[in-house]
């Protein structure tokens, strides 16, 4: 192999499930440009995730160690579901483990009330701000809710918290990013 | 505004009560102003949520992905390392039950290529002494070995400093001698 170590693979076309099979099985046994185009085809739907669960700040390093796991952990990629939803799944896991991390070593919520002042009467508050003010574990569920289509059962399994509480945080989120969006109080 | 209708309202809007309770939840909305208005930006939120697009500055970059290649390479060479030695090794196994191990000194990369250079013309005068599924994993190994080598090289170009993969180039090359001597000797005790 005489290619350059660090060359960019080329995109392979939309994401698709068959050349993504192709490439996760060439992947699974040490093929780092097959992993290449895996990377460049779904690396900017869990940047997105990254940022809106970690914040724009972490979300390149948050990426970068869902992609390492994913390196490590492609041997367990059997195809029954698709490549990028097992490796949404995977980047959720890891990533609400990595906020939870983050949560004990940096106090990062704002507090709601200096945000919600300094952006009164202005509607165009920036969402991602605002997300950043919720409190710990309404974010998670507010983002993977609203953000990433999971049902209430399916958070509940992440988090570890029953349905109802996860429709709690929901409704409590809502109205947080609510008073934000509109001047109002959340409710 | 009626706070235990209040409270529900997300739930309702995602469509979570059902029943009687819509009945006495829609027939509350139409009386209170507040609980309407309420809905009505919740249900903004929720729009403004679900519509976060993957953004330009979501887009991975080739720096990104330099340094994500730069992440996962000697990790996955660490794997590969008992596997290629292994595989040598089993090969080993077929071509020469009778002899015994022949672990070389730690010679510089340099004399590992002459060597084996050397080796392998030996080899290839004297193919036809071996049988051929001695030749066969022969082949095998030293095409997974060969592979490796190339891998580790390309790997060292990027990253010239890389303790770890001159070292394992250099396991590499001693794992290559010792299949090449291995099949020499067994064309010797054959002639």
């Amino acid at each position: 192999m005489h290619a350059h170590a660090a060359a960019i693979p080329s995109v392979v076309g939309p994401v698709s499930a068959e050349p993504d099979r192709a490439d996760a099985t060439l992947a699974a046994a040490g093929d780092a440009a097959a992993f290449g185009r895996l990377y460049w085809r779904h690396a900017a739907r869990i940047k997105a995730l990254a940022r809106r669960l970690l914040g724009a700040d972490e979300a390149e390093d948050g990426t970068q160690e869902v992609f390492v796991r994913a390196w490590h952990r492609l041997h367990q990629f059997r195809g029954e579901a698709a490549f990028g939803t097992w490796l949404h799944r995977l980047a959720v896991n890891l990533l609400l483990r990595e906020r939870e991390r983050g949560r004990r070593h940096t106090a990062d919520d704002t507090p709601l009330e200096s945000l919600a002042a300094e952006s009164r009467p202005s509607r165009d508050v920036d969402l991602e701000r605002a997300l950043a003010t919720l409190p710990a574990g309404t974010r998670e569920v507010v983002v993977l809710h609203d953000m990433e289509n999971y049902t209430h059962d399916e958070i509940g399994r992440l988090l570890g918290i029953g349905e109802s509480a996860s429709k709690m945080r929901l409704h409590r989120g809502r109205s947080a990013l609510r008073g934000l969006l509109t001047g109002r109080e959340g409710r | 505004m009626n706070d235990s209708w209040s409270e529900r309202l997300s739930e309702y809007l995602d469509g979570g009560i059902t029943g009687e309770e819509v009945v006495a939840l829609e027939r509350h909305l139409s009386e209170c102003e507040a609980c309407r208005t309420a809905l009505g930006e919740l249900r903004a939120v929720r729009l403004r949520l679900s519509s976060d697009s993957v953004t330009q500055a979501d887009q991975p970059t080739p720096r990104e992905w330099a340094r994500l290649r730069r992440s996962i390479a000697p990790s996955r060479r660490r794997w590969l390392v008992p596997a290629i030695l292994a595989a040598s090794l089993s090969g080993l196994v077929v071509i020469g039950t009778l002899l015994r191990p022949h672990p070389g000194p730690a010679e510089p990369a340099s004399l590992y290529l002459k060597a084996s250079s050397d080796l392998q013309a030996l080899l290839r005068d004297n193919a036809g002494r071996l049988r051929p599924e001695t030749v066969k994993a022969l082949q095998e190994s030293m095409t997974q070995i060969d592979s490796a080598v190339a891998q580790a090289e390309s790997a060292l170009r990027a990253d010239p400093a890389n303790d770890y993969l001159t070292r394992y180039l250099g396991e590499l090359h001693q794992a290559r001698m010792m299949t090449l001597r291995q099949a020499v000797a067994v064309v010797h005790l054959r002639s």
